[in-house]
Protein backbone atom coordinates (compact mmCIF):
# COMPACT_ATOMS: atom_id res chain seq x y z
CA UNK A 1 0.00 0.00 0.00
CA UNK A 2 1.69 3.20 -1.18
CA UNK A 3 -0.66 5.62 0.59
CA UNK A 4 -2.53 4.87 3.84
CA UNK A 5 -6.06 5.91 4.77
CA UNK A 6 -4.63 8.31 7.35
CA UNK A 7 -2.36 9.88 4.75
CA UNK A 8 -5.31 10.43 2.39
CA UNK A 9 -7.25 12.05 5.24
CA UNK A 10 -4.27 14.30 5.97
CA UNK A 11 -3.91 15.22 2.29
CA UNK A 12 -7.65 16.01 2.08
CA UNK A 13 -7.27 18.26 5.11
CA UNK A 14 -4.28 20.06 3.55
CA UNK A 15 -6.26 20.39 0.28
CA UNK A 16 -9.35 21.75 2.11
CA UNK A 17 -11.59 19.00 0.75
CA UNK A 18 -14.19 17.36 2.96
CA UNK A 19 -14.41 13.70 1.96
CA UNK A 20 -16.64 10.90 3.21
CA UNK A 21 -15.00 7.70 4.50
CA UNK A 22 -16.16 5.97 1.32
CA UNK A 23 -14.50 8.66 -0.83
CA UNK A 24 -11.29 8.39 1.19
CA UNK A 25 -11.21 4.63 0.63
CA UNK A 26 -11.86 4.96 -3.12
CA UNK A 27 -9.18 7.63 -3.44
CA UNK A 28 -6.71 5.52 -1.50
CA UNK A 29 -7.09 2.67 -3.99
CA UNK A 30 -6.77 5.00 -6.98
CA UNK A 31 -3.76 6.80 -5.53
CA UNK A 32 -2.12 3.41 -5.02
CA UNK A 33 -2.17 2.66 -8.73
CA UNK A 34 -1.19 6.24 -9.70
CA UNK A 35 1.69 6.39 -7.22
CA UNK A 36 2.79 2.99 -8.47
CA UNK A 37 2.89 4.47 -11.98
CA UNK A 38 4.86 7.60 -11.09
CA UNK A 39 7.24 5.50 -8.99
CA UNK A 40 9.17 5.01 -12.26
CA UNK A 41 10.39 8.60 -11.80
CA UNK A 42 11.42 8.21 -8.17
CA UNK A 43 13.38 5.04 -8.97
CA UNK A 44 15.27 6.37 -12.02
CA UNK A 45 18.96 6.97 -11.41
CA UNK A 46 20.33 10.07 -13.06
CA UNK A 47 23.92 10.98 -13.84
CA UNK A 48 25.37 13.53 -11.40
CA UNK A 49 25.67 16.29 -13.96
CA UNK A 50 22.04 15.98 -14.94
CA UNK A 51 20.78 15.80 -11.37
CA UNK A 52 22.16 19.29 -10.76
CA UNK A 53 20.04 20.72 -13.57
CA UNK A 54 16.88 21.86 -11.82
CA UNK A 55 14.73 22.58 -14.83
CA UNK A 56 14.61 23.60 -18.44
CA UNK A 57 15.82 27.11 -19.30
CA UNK A 58 13.67 29.27 -17.05
CA UNK A 59 14.32 32.96 -16.54
CA UNK A 60 12.52 35.57 -14.49
CA UNK A 61 10.49 38.04 -16.53
CA UNK A 62 10.17 41.37 -14.75
CA UNK A 63 8.23 44.50 -15.60
CA UNK A 64 7.34 47.78 -13.97
CA UNK A 65 4.16 47.67 -11.94
CA UNK A 66 1.70 50.13 -13.40
CA UNK A 67 -1.97 50.98 -13.20
CA UNK A 68 -3.73 50.00 -16.42
CA UNK A 69 -7.27 51.12 -15.72
CA UNK A 70 -9.22 53.64 -13.70
CA UNK A 71 -9.90 52.81 -10.09
CA UNK A 72 -13.26 51.07 -9.78
CA UNK A 73 -13.61 50.34 -13.50
CA UNK A 74 -14.27 46.62 -12.91
CA UNK A 75 -15.56 46.72 -9.35
CA UNK A 76 -19.22 46.18 -10.22
CA UNK A 77 -18.63 43.03 -12.34
CA UNK A 78 -16.28 41.52 -9.79
CA UNK A 79 -18.36 42.23 -6.69
CA UNK A 80 -21.46 40.94 -8.50
CA UNK A 81 -19.96 37.45 -8.20
CA UNK A 82 -19.52 37.54 -4.42
CA UNK A 83 -21.48 34.67 -2.86
CA UNK A 84 -22.37 36.97 0.02
CA UNK A 85 -22.02 40.75 0.19
CA UNK A 86 -23.04 43.72 2.24
CA UNK A 87 -22.75 47.33 1.02
CA UNK A 88 -20.35 46.20 -1.72
CA UNK A 89 -18.12 44.35 0.73
CA UNK A 90 -17.48 40.61 0.70
CA UNK A 91 -19.02 39.00 3.78
CA UNK A 92 -17.11 36.06 5.31
CA UNK A 93 -17.29 34.27 8.64
CA UNK A 94 -15.63 35.70 11.71
CA UNK A 95 -12.10 34.30 11.98
CA UNK A 96 -10.53 36.44 14.69
CA UNK A 97 -11.02 34.88 18.07
CA UNK A 98 -12.26 31.57 16.67
CA UNK A 99 -10.20 28.42 17.29
CA UNK B 1 -22.89 23.17 -51.89
CA UNK B 2 -23.35 23.20 -48.13
CA UNK B 3 -21.87 26.13 -46.19
CA UNK B 4 -21.04 23.93 -43.16
CA UNK B 5 -18.87 21.69 -45.37
CA UNK B 6 -16.55 24.59 -46.19
CA UNK B 7 -13.21 25.32 -44.61
CA UNK B 8 -12.53 28.71 -43.01
CA UNK B 9 -10.44 29.72 -46.04
CA UNK B 10 -13.30 28.76 -48.38
CA UNK B 11 -15.79 30.69 -46.23
CA UNK B 12 -13.47 33.73 -46.33
CA UNK B 13 -13.42 33.49 -50.14
CA UNK B 14 -17.21 33.07 -50.33
CA UNK B 15 -17.73 36.14 -48.15
CA UNK B 16 -15.50 38.22 -50.44
CA UNK B 17 -17.17 36.84 -53.60
CA UNK B 18 -20.55 37.58 -51.96
CA UNK B 19 -21.57 33.94 -52.52
CA UNK B 20 -23.05 34.20 -49.03
CA UNK B 21 -23.05 36.64 -46.10
CA UNK B 22 -21.49 36.16 -42.66
CA UNK B 23 -25.01 36.06 -41.26
CA UNK B 24 -25.91 33.17 -43.59
CA UNK B 25 -22.71 31.35 -42.59
CA UNK B 26 -23.45 31.73 -38.88
CA UNK B 27 -27.12 30.76 -39.33
CA UNK B 28 -26.10 27.62 -41.26
CA UNK B 29 -23.85 26.56 -38.39
CA UNK B 30 -26.45 27.43 -35.73
CA UNK B 31 -29.02 25.31 -37.60
CA UNK B 32 -26.64 22.36 -37.69
CA UNK B 33 -25.84 22.81 -34.00
CA UNK B 34 -29.57 22.78 -33.19
CA UNK B 35 -29.89 19.54 -35.15
CA UNK B 36 -26.82 17.62 -33.94
CA UNK B 37 -25.71 19.07 -30.60
CA UNK B 38 -28.44 17.43 -28.48
CA UNK B 39 -26.89 14.03 -29.32
CA UNK B 40 -23.21 15.09 -29.38
CA UNK B 41 -23.12 17.57 -26.45
CA UNK B 42 -20.16 19.35 -28.04
CA UNK B 43 -21.39 22.79 -26.96
CA UNK B 44 -22.29 23.62 -23.38
CA UNK B 45 -23.82 26.92 -24.51
CA UNK B 46 -24.57 28.52 -27.87
CA UNK B 47 -24.23 32.30 -27.74
CA UNK B 48 -27.46 34.21 -28.31
CA UNK B 49 -25.52 37.14 -29.81
CA UNK B 50 -23.70 35.12 -32.51
CA UNK B 51 -26.00 36.53 -35.21
CA UNK B 52 -25.31 40.09 -34.02
CA UNK B 53 -21.57 39.45 -34.33
CA UNK B 54 -22.14 38.05 -37.84
CA UNK B 55 -24.09 41.18 -38.87
CA UNK B 56 -21.24 43.32 -37.58
CA UNK B 57 -18.78 41.20 -39.61
CA UNK B 58 -20.93 41.77 -42.72
CA UNK B 59 -20.73 45.50 -42.10
CA UNK B 60 -16.92 45.30 -41.79
CA UNK B 61 -16.71 43.17 -44.96
CA UNK B 62 -18.82 45.70 -46.87
CA UNK B 63 -16.54 48.50 -45.70
CA UNK B 64 -13.13 46.86 -46.00
CA UNK B 65 -13.71 44.26 -48.73
CA UNK B 66 -10.56 42.25 -49.40
CA UNK B 67 -8.72 44.26 -46.69
CA UNK B 68 -10.83 42.58 -44.00
CA UNK B 69 -9.08 39.99 -41.80
CA UNK B 70 -9.22 36.45 -43.25
CA UNK B 71 -11.22 35.35 -40.19
CA UNK B 72 -13.76 38.21 -40.50
CA UNK B 73 -17.23 36.61 -40.39
CA UNK B 74 -15.84 33.10 -39.88
CA UNK B 75 -17.50 31.24 -36.99
CA UNK B 76 -15.36 29.72 -34.26
CA UNK B 77 -16.17 27.61 -31.19
CA UNK B 78 -14.38 28.40 -27.91
CA UNK B 79 -13.35 25.92 -25.22
CA UNK B 80 -15.12 26.59 -21.93
CA UNK B 81 -11.91 27.58 -20.13
CA UNK B 82 -11.18 30.69 -22.25
CA UNK B 83 -12.71 33.94 -21.00
CA UNK B 84 -15.11 36.01 -23.09
CA UNK B 85 -16.20 39.13 -21.25
CA UNK B 86 -19.81 38.99 -20.08
CA UNK B 87 -20.21 35.29 -20.93
CA UNK B 88 -20.28 32.37 -18.57
CA UNK B 89 -17.09 30.33 -18.44
CA UNK B 90 -17.17 27.26 -16.23
CA UNK B 91 -14.19 25.02 -17.16
CA UNK B 92 -17.01 22.40 -17.24
CA UNK B 93 -17.07 22.49 -13.43
CA UNK B 94 -19.89 22.88 -10.92
CA UNK B 95 -17.42 25.14 -9.11
CA UNK B 96 -17.70 27.82 -11.83
CA UNK B 97 -21.11 26.91 -13.29
CA UNK B 98 -22.49 30.44 -12.89
CA UNK B 99 -19.21 32.37 -13.19
CA UNK B 100 -19.27 35.26 -15.67
CA UNK B 101 -15.98 36.37 -17.25
CA UNK B 102 -15.02 39.92 -16.32
CA UNK B 103 -12.56 40.37 -19.21
CA UNK B 104 -11.57 38.91 -22.59
CA UNK B 105 -8.70 36.46 -22.88
CA UNK B 106 -5.98 37.91 -25.12
CA UNK B 107 -6.70 35.24 -27.77
CA UNK B 108 -10.35 36.40 -27.71
CA UNK B 109 -9.33 40.09 -27.97
CA UNK B 110 -7.35 39.22 -31.10
CA UNK B 111 -10.16 37.16 -32.67
CA UNK B 112 -12.65 39.91 -31.81
CA UNK B 113 -10.44 42.46 -33.58
CA UNK B 114 -10.50 40.15 -36.61
CA UNK B 115 -14.34 40.04 -36.36
CA UNK B 116 -14.46 36.25 -36.07
CA UNK B 117 -17.88 35.09 -34.81
CA UNK B 118 -17.97 33.23 -31.47
CA UNK B 119 -20.61 30.50 -31.80
CA UNK B 120 -20.53 29.15 -28.27
CA UNK B 121 -18.48 27.51 -25.56
CA UNK B 122 -17.51 23.87 -25.90
CA UNK B 123 -17.50 20.98 -23.49
CA UNK B 124 -14.30 19.68 -21.89
CA UNK B 125 -13.01 17.59 -19.04
CA UNK B 126 -13.39 19.57 -15.81
CA UNK B 127 -10.57 22.12 -15.52
CA UNK B 128 -9.01 20.45 -18.61
CA UNK B 129 -8.17 17.29 -16.67
CA UNK B 130 -8.86 14.21 -18.73
CA UNK B 131 -8.55 12.52 -22.11
CA UNK B 132 -12.17 11.71 -22.92
CA UNK B 133 -14.40 14.69 -21.95
CA UNK B 134 -16.20 12.25 -19.62
CA UNK B 135 -15.02 14.31 -16.63
CA UNK B 136 -17.26 17.25 -17.58
CA UNK B 137 -19.80 18.25 -14.92
CA UNK B 138 -22.27 18.71 -17.79
CA UNK B 139 -22.18 15.22 -19.29
CA UNK B 140 -19.77 13.67 -21.80
CA UNK B 141 -19.35 14.71 -25.43
CA UNK B 142 -19.83 11.94 -28.01
CA UNK B 143 -17.51 11.19 -30.90
CA UNK B 144 -19.21 12.20 -34.19
CA UNK B 145 -17.78 9.08 -35.91
CA UNK B 146 -19.43 6.76 -33.36
CA UNK B 147 -21.62 8.14 -30.59
CA UNK B 148 -20.82 5.20 -28.30
CA UNK B 149 -17.21 6.44 -28.23
CA UNK B 150 -15.41 9.39 -26.64
CA UNK B 151 -14.06 12.35 -28.66
CA UNK B 152 -10.85 12.42 -26.61
CA UNK B 153 -10.01 15.25 -24.27
CA UNK B 154 -9.74 17.46 -22.57
CA UNK B 155 -10.79 19.69 -25.52
CA UNK B 156 -13.30 17.04 -26.70
CA UNK B 157 -16.16 19.48 -27.29
CA UNK B 158 -14.04 21.67 -29.58
CA UNK B 159 -12.77 18.63 -31.52
CA UNK B 160 -16.24 17.10 -31.90
CA UNK B 161 -17.72 20.46 -32.96
CA UNK B 162 -15.20 20.85 -35.79
CA UNK B 163 -15.38 17.17 -36.82
CA UNK B 164 -19.21 17.28 -36.97
CA UNK B 165 -19.14 20.57 -38.93
CA UNK B 166 -20.77 22.47 -36.05
CA UNK B 167 -17.97 25.01 -36.57
CA UNK B 168 -15.16 25.27 -39.11
CA UNK B 169 -12.72 26.27 -36.35
CA UNK B 170 -12.32 25.98 -32.61
CA UNK B 171 -9.95 27.03 -29.86
CA UNK B 172 -8.72 24.43 -27.42
CA UNK B 173 -6.00 24.28 -24.82
CA UNK B 174 -3.26 21.81 -24.02
CA UNK B 175 -1.44 20.95 -20.88
CA UNK B 176 -0.52 17.50 -22.16
CA UNK B 177 -2.19 16.32 -25.37
CA UNK B 178 -5.56 18.01 -24.82
CA UNK B 179 -5.61 19.39 -28.38
CA UNK B 180 -3.69 16.70 -30.28
CA UNK B 181 -5.32 13.60 -28.81
CA UNK B 182 -8.96 14.70 -29.43
CA UNK B 183 -7.91 15.89 -32.92
CA UNK B 184 -6.58 12.37 -33.54
CA UNK B 185 -9.71 10.65 -32.17
CA UNK B 186 -12.05 12.94 -34.16
CA UNK B 187 -10.08 12.91 -37.44
CA UNK B 188 -9.17 16.59 -37.66
CA UNK B 189 -6.12 18.88 -37.36
CA UNK B 190 -4.97 20.03 -33.89
CA UNK B 191 -1.97 22.22 -33.19
CA UNK B 192 -0.09 22.79 -29.91
CA UNK B 193 2.12 25.88 -30.39
CA UNK B 194 5.54 26.51 -28.86
CA UNK B 195 5.12 27.30 -25.13
CA UNK B 196 4.85 31.09 -25.02
CA UNK B 197 3.75 31.58 -28.64
CA UNK B 198 0.15 32.31 -27.62
CA UNK B 199 -0.82 34.34 -24.55
CA UNK B 200 -2.60 32.50 -21.76
CA UNK B 201 -4.08 35.65 -20.27
CA UNK B 202 -7.73 34.70 -19.73
CA UNK B 203 -7.16 30.95 -19.93
CA UNK B 204 -8.26 29.26 -16.69
CA UNK B 205 -4.95 27.92 -15.41
CA UNK B 206 -4.28 24.22 -14.93
CA UNK B 207 -0.51 23.55 -15.11
CA UNK B 208 1.04 26.93 -15.74
CA UNK B 209 4.47 25.70 -16.88
CA UNK B 210 2.69 23.65 -19.57
CA UNK B 211 -0.62 25.33 -20.55
CA UNK B 212 -0.96 26.61 -24.11
CA UNK B 213 -3.93 27.65 -26.29
CA UNK B 214 -4.14 26.26 -29.82
CA UNK B 215 -6.49 25.73 -32.79
CA UNK B 216 -8.62 22.91 -34.20
CA UNK B 217 -9.59 22.88 -37.89
CA UNK B 218 -10.38 20.48 -40.72
CA UNK B 219 -7.47 21.73 -42.86
CA UNK B 220 -3.87 22.56 -41.98
CA UNK B 221 -4.27 25.94 -43.65
CA UNK B 222 -7.18 26.85 -41.39
CA UNK B 223 -5.25 25.84 -38.25
CA UNK B 224 -2.39 28.06 -39.43
CA UNK B 225 -4.80 30.97 -40.03
CA UNK B 226 -6.05 30.80 -36.44
CA UNK B 227 -2.57 30.39 -34.98
CA UNK B 228 -1.35 33.46 -36.86
CA UNK B 229 -4.35 35.43 -35.59
CA UNK B 230 -3.88 34.58 -31.89
CA UNK B 231 -0.08 34.41 -31.49
CA UNK B 232 2.19 37.15 -30.21
CA UNK B 233 3.87 38.67 -27.15
CA UNK B 234 1.49 39.96 -24.49
CA UNK B 235 2.33 42.12 -21.47
CA UNK B 236 -0.48 40.30 -19.64
CA UNK B 237 1.38 36.96 -19.90
CA UNK B 238 5.03 37.17 -18.86
CA UNK B 239 5.76 33.79 -20.44
CA UNK B 240 4.92 34.92 -23.98
CA UNK B 241 7.87 35.00 -26.35
CA UNK B 242 8.94 38.04 -28.37
CA UNK B 243 7.77 37.87 -31.98
CA UNK B 244 9.64 35.19 -33.89
CA UNK B 245 9.84 33.92 -37.45
CA UNK B 246 10.43 30.29 -38.20
CA UNK B 247 13.59 29.61 -40.18
CA UNK B 248 13.18 27.03 -42.95
CA UNK B 249 14.03 23.54 -41.64
CA UNK B 250 17.56 22.47 -42.55
CA UNK B 251 16.60 19.03 -43.79
CA UNK B 252 13.63 16.92 -44.84
CA UNK B 253 14.66 14.32 -42.29
CA UNK B 254 12.00 12.83 -39.99
CA UNK B 255 13.19 10.99 -36.88
CA UNK B 256 11.11 8.08 -35.61
CA UNK B 257 11.73 6.89 -32.02
CA UNK B 258 10.77 3.26 -32.79
CA UNK B 259 11.31 1.88 -29.28
CA UNK B 260 8.88 4.54 -27.96
CA UNK B 261 6.36 4.02 -30.79
CA UNK B 262 6.19 0.32 -29.83
CA UNK B 263 3.78 1.42 -27.05
CA UNK B 264 1.07 2.09 -29.68
CA UNK B 265 -1.50 -0.56 -30.65
CA UNK B 266 -0.28 -2.80 -33.50
CA UNK B 267 -2.90 -1.56 -36.01
CA UNK B 268 -1.98 2.04 -35.18
CA UNK B 269 1.68 1.23 -35.92
CA UNK B 270 0.74 -0.28 -39.31
CA UNK B 271 -1.20 2.84 -40.35
CA UNK B 272 1.69 4.99 -39.05
CA UNK B 273 4.30 3.06 -41.08
CA UNK B 274 2.14 3.40 -44.21
CA UNK B 275 1.98 7.18 -43.75
CA UNK B 276 5.76 7.32 -43.22
CA UNK B 277 6.26 5.36 -46.45
CA UNK B 278 4.09 7.91 -48.28
CA UNK B 279 6.19 10.76 -46.87
CA UNK B 280 9.35 8.92 -47.95
CA UNK B 281 7.98 8.73 -51.50
CA UNK B 282 7.48 12.52 -51.36
CA UNK B 283 11.18 13.08 -50.64
CA UNK B 284 11.32 12.95 -46.85
CA UNK B 285 14.08 10.86 -45.21
CA UNK B 286 12.77 8.62 -42.48
CA UNK B 287 15.46 7.73 -39.91
CA UNK B 288 15.42 5.84 -36.61
CA UNK B 289 16.29 7.86 -33.51
CA UNK B 290 16.79 7.09 -29.83
CA UNK B 291 14.76 9.01 -27.26
CA UNK B 292 15.73 7.16 -24.15
CA UNK B 293 13.90 9.38 -21.65
CA UNK B 294 10.68 9.68 -23.70
CA UNK B 295 8.79 6.85 -21.92
CA UNK B 296 9.47 8.62 -18.60
CA UNK B 297 7.96 11.90 -19.82
CA UNK B 298 4.40 10.89 -18.91
CA UNK B 299 5.10 9.69 -15.34
CA UNK B 300 7.17 12.88 -14.81
CA UNK B 301 4.23 14.87 -16.16
CA UNK B 302 1.94 13.13 -13.65
CA UNK B 303 4.08 14.63 -10.88
CA UNK B 304 4.68 18.13 -12.29
CA UNK B 305 1.10 18.74 -13.46
CA UNK B 306 -0.75 17.71 -10.25
CA UNK B 307 1.75 19.79 -8.24
CA UNK B 308 0.78 22.82 -10.33
CA UNK B 309 -2.93 21.89 -10.27
CA UNK B 310 -3.06 21.66 -6.48
CA UNK B 311 -1.48 25.12 -6.34
CA UNK B 312 -3.52 26.78 -9.12
CA UNK B 313 -6.87 25.46 -7.89
CA UNK B 314 -6.24 26.58 -4.30
CA UNK B 315 -7.80 29.92 -5.25
CA UNK B 316 -11.16 28.24 -5.79
CA UNK B 317 -12.37 28.37 -2.22
CA UNK B 318 -15.98 29.54 -2.55
CA UNK B 319 -15.18 32.96 -1.11
CA UNK B 320 -15.05 35.63 -3.79
CA UNK B 321 -16.69 33.80 -6.71
CA UNK B 322 -17.85 30.34 -7.69
CA UNK B 323 -19.81 27.76 -5.74
CA UNK B 324 -20.23 28.49 -2.04
CA UNK B 325 -21.49 25.87 0.41
CA UNK B 326 -21.95 27.15 3.91
CA UNK B 327 -20.40 25.38 6.91
CA UNK B 328 -20.14 26.09 10.64
CA UNK B 329 -16.68 27.70 10.34
CA UNK B 330 -14.67 29.43 7.64
CA UNK B 331 -12.60 26.28 7.25
CA UNK B 332 -15.75 24.24 6.76
CA UNK B 333 -16.89 26.75 4.14
CA UNK B 334 -13.70 26.00 2.21
CA UNK B 335 -13.89 22.25 2.62
CA UNK B 336 -17.56 21.93 1.71
CA UNK B 337 -17.42 24.35 -1.22
CA UNK B 338 -14.44 22.55 -2.72
CA UNK B 339 -15.89 19.07 -2.13
CA UNK B 340 -19.18 20.08 -3.75
CA UNK B 341 -17.58 22.05 -6.57
CA UNK B 342 -14.86 19.66 -7.76
CA UNK B 343 -15.53 16.36 -9.54
CA UNK B 344 -13.65 13.09 -8.87
CA UNK B 345 -10.73 13.58 -11.31
CA UNK B 346 -10.09 17.14 -10.13
CA UNK B 347 -10.06 15.98 -6.51
CA UNK B 348 -7.72 13.10 -7.38
CA UNK B 349 -5.22 15.46 -8.97
CA UNK B 350 -5.41 18.00 -6.14
CA UNK B 351 -4.75 15.22 -3.60
CA UNK B 352 -1.98 13.73 -5.77
CA UNK B 353 -0.36 17.16 -6.20
CA UNK B 354 -0.50 17.78 -2.48
CA UNK B 355 1.11 14.35 -1.95
CA UNK B 356 4.05 14.85 -4.35
CA UNK B 357 4.75 18.29 -2.85
CA UNK B 358 4.45 17.23 0.78
CA UNK B 359 7.40 17.13 3.13
CA UNK B 360 9.33 13.87 2.74
CA UNK B 361 8.09 13.20 -0.81
CA UNK B 362 9.05 16.41 -2.58
CA UNK B 363 12.65 15.36 -3.29
CA UNK B 364 11.72 11.86 -4.44
CA UNK B 365 8.93 13.03 -6.74
CA UNK B 366 8.75 16.70 -7.64
CA UNK B 367 12.45 17.55 -7.76
CA UNK B 368 13.27 14.31 -9.56
CA UNK B 369 10.51 15.01 -12.09
CA UNK B 370 11.86 18.49 -12.86
CA UNK B 371 15.31 16.99 -13.47
CA UNK B 372 13.77 14.37 -15.75
CA UNK B 373 11.95 17.15 -17.53
CA UNK B 374 15.30 18.75 -18.33
CA UNK B 375 16.55 15.34 -19.47
CA UNK B 376 13.60 14.88 -21.85
CA UNK B 377 14.25 18.35 -23.31
CA UNK B 378 17.98 17.56 -23.67
CA UNK B 379 17.26 14.22 -25.41
CA UNK B 380 14.88 15.95 -27.82
CA UNK B 381 17.42 18.72 -28.50
CA UNK B 382 20.07 16.10 -29.27
CA UNK B 383 17.70 14.30 -31.65
CA UNK B 384 16.94 17.57 -33.43
CA UNK B 385 20.65 18.02 -34.22
CA UNK B 386 20.24 15.36 -36.91
CA UNK B 387 16.54 15.56 -37.86
CA UNK B 388 14.10 18.42 -38.47
CA UNK B 389 10.97 16.60 -37.31
CA UNK B 390 10.07 13.78 -34.95
CA UNK B 391 7.02 11.69 -35.80
CA UNK B 392 4.91 9.33 -33.66
CA UNK B 393 1.28 8.25 -33.68
CA UNK B 394 -0.64 10.96 -31.78
CA UNK B 395 -2.39 8.47 -29.48
CA UNK B 396 -1.91 4.73 -28.90
CA UNK B 397 -5.21 3.84 -30.59
CA UNK B 398 -8.52 5.14 -31.96
CA UNK B 399 -11.47 6.54 -29.98
CA UNK B 400 -12.44 4.21 -27.11
CA UNK B 401 -15.88 3.45 -25.70
CA UNK B 402 -17.51 5.74 -23.16
CA UNK B 403 -16.76 4.29 -19.72
CA UNK B 404 -14.05 1.98 -21.08
CA UNK B 405 -11.13 3.59 -19.24
CA UNK B 406 -12.51 3.88 -15.72
CA UNK B 407 -9.10 3.19 -14.19
CA UNK B 408 -7.29 6.57 -13.97
CA UNK B 409 -3.87 5.27 -15.12
CA UNK B 410 -5.31 3.62 -18.26
CA UNK B 411 -6.78 7.04 -19.17
CA UNK B 412 -3.48 8.82 -18.45
CA UNK B 413 -1.68 6.52 -20.91
CA UNK B 414 -3.64 8.12 -23.79
CA UNK B 415 -1.10 10.96 -23.58
CA UNK B 416 2.07 8.86 -23.65
CA UNK B 417 3.19 10.34 -27.01
CA UNK B 418 2.03 13.87 -26.18
CA UNK B 419 4.06 14.37 -23.00
CA UNK B 420 7.58 14.98 -24.42
CA UNK B 421 6.53 18.07 -26.46
CA UNK B 422 4.64 19.58 -23.51
CA UNK B 423 7.46 19.04 -21.01
CA UNK B 424 9.98 20.55 -23.45
CA UNK B 425 7.70 23.41 -24.60
CA UNK B 426 8.03 22.32 -28.21
CA UNK B 427 5.36 22.76 -30.89
CA UNK B 428 3.54 19.69 -32.21
CA UNK B 429 0.72 19.06 -34.65
CA UNK B 430 -1.66 16.15 -35.16
CA UNK B 431 -3.18 15.43 -38.58
CA UNK B 432 -5.29 12.46 -39.72
CA UNK B 433 -3.15 9.57 -41.07
CA UNK B 434 -5.75 6.87 -41.76
CA UNK B 435 -8.43 4.68 -40.22
CA UNK B 436 -8.94 1.46 -38.35
CA UNK B 437 -12.21 -0.43 -38.16
CA UNK B 438 -13.95 -1.12 -34.83
CA UNK B 439 -17.43 -2.73 -34.68
CA UNK B 440 -17.90 -2.01 -38.38
CA UNK B 441 -17.12 1.71 -38.00
CA UNK B 442 -14.13 3.45 -39.57
CA UNK B 443 -12.34 5.36 -36.80
CA UNK B 444 -9.69 7.99 -37.53
CA UNK B 445 -6.10 7.93 -36.30
CA UNK B 446 -3.69 10.85 -36.18
CA UNK B 447 0.05 11.24 -36.76
CA UNK B 448 1.92 13.87 -34.77
CA UNK B 449 4.98 15.82 -35.81
CA UNK B 450 7.16 17.65 -33.29
CA UNK B 451 9.71 20.36 -34.05
CA UNK B 452 12.14 22.48 -32.01
CA UNK B 453 10.79 25.54 -30.26
CA UNK B 454 9.88 28.44 -32.56
CA UNK B 455 9.71 26.08 -35.56
CA UNK B 456 5.90 26.21 -35.54
CA UNK B 457 5.58 27.20 -39.20
CA UNK B 458 7.67 24.23 -40.36
CA UNK B 459 5.05 21.93 -38.79
CA UNK B 460 2.33 23.37 -41.01
CA UNK B 461 4.46 22.56 -44.07
CA UNK B 462 5.07 18.93 -43.13
CA UNK B 463 1.43 18.57 -42.01
CA UNK B 464 0.31 19.81 -45.45
CA UNK B 465 2.62 17.25 -47.08
CA UNK B 466 1.14 14.51 -44.89
CA UNK B 467 -2.39 15.60 -45.87
CA UNK B 468 -1.59 16.23 -49.57
CA UNK B 469 -2.95 19.74 -49.00
CA UNK B 470 -1.88 22.34 -51.55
Amino acid sequence: MAVSVDEVKKLAELSRLSLSDQEVETLRGELDSIVNYIEAVASVSLPDAASRVPHTDLINVLREDRVTHESGAHTAEITAQFPDAEDGYLRVKKIIGSP
Amino acid sequence: MNITDQSAAEIARGLRDKTFSALEVTRAHLARIAELNPALNAYIEVFADAEDAAREADRVLAEKGTEAHPLCGVPIAIKDNILIQGKRVSAASKMLEHYVATYDATAITKLRAAHAVFLGRTNMDEFAMGSSTEHSAFGPTKNPHDETRVPGGSSGGSAAAVAAHLAPLALGSETCGSIRQPASLCGIVGFKPTYGAVSRSGLIAMGSSLDQIGPFARTVRDAELVFNAIRGADPLDGTTLPAFDTTPPRTKRIGVPRAFVADAQSETRLVFEKKLAELASEGYDIVDIELESAPLALPAYYIIMPAEVSTNLARLDGMRYGLHVDGATLREDYERSRAAGFGPETRRRIILGTHVLSSGYCDAYYRKATVLRAQVAADLARAFESVSFIATPTAPGPAFKLGEKSDPVSMYLEDIFSAPANLAGMPAISVPMGHVERDGVELPLGIQFMAPRRMDASLFDIARAARNEA
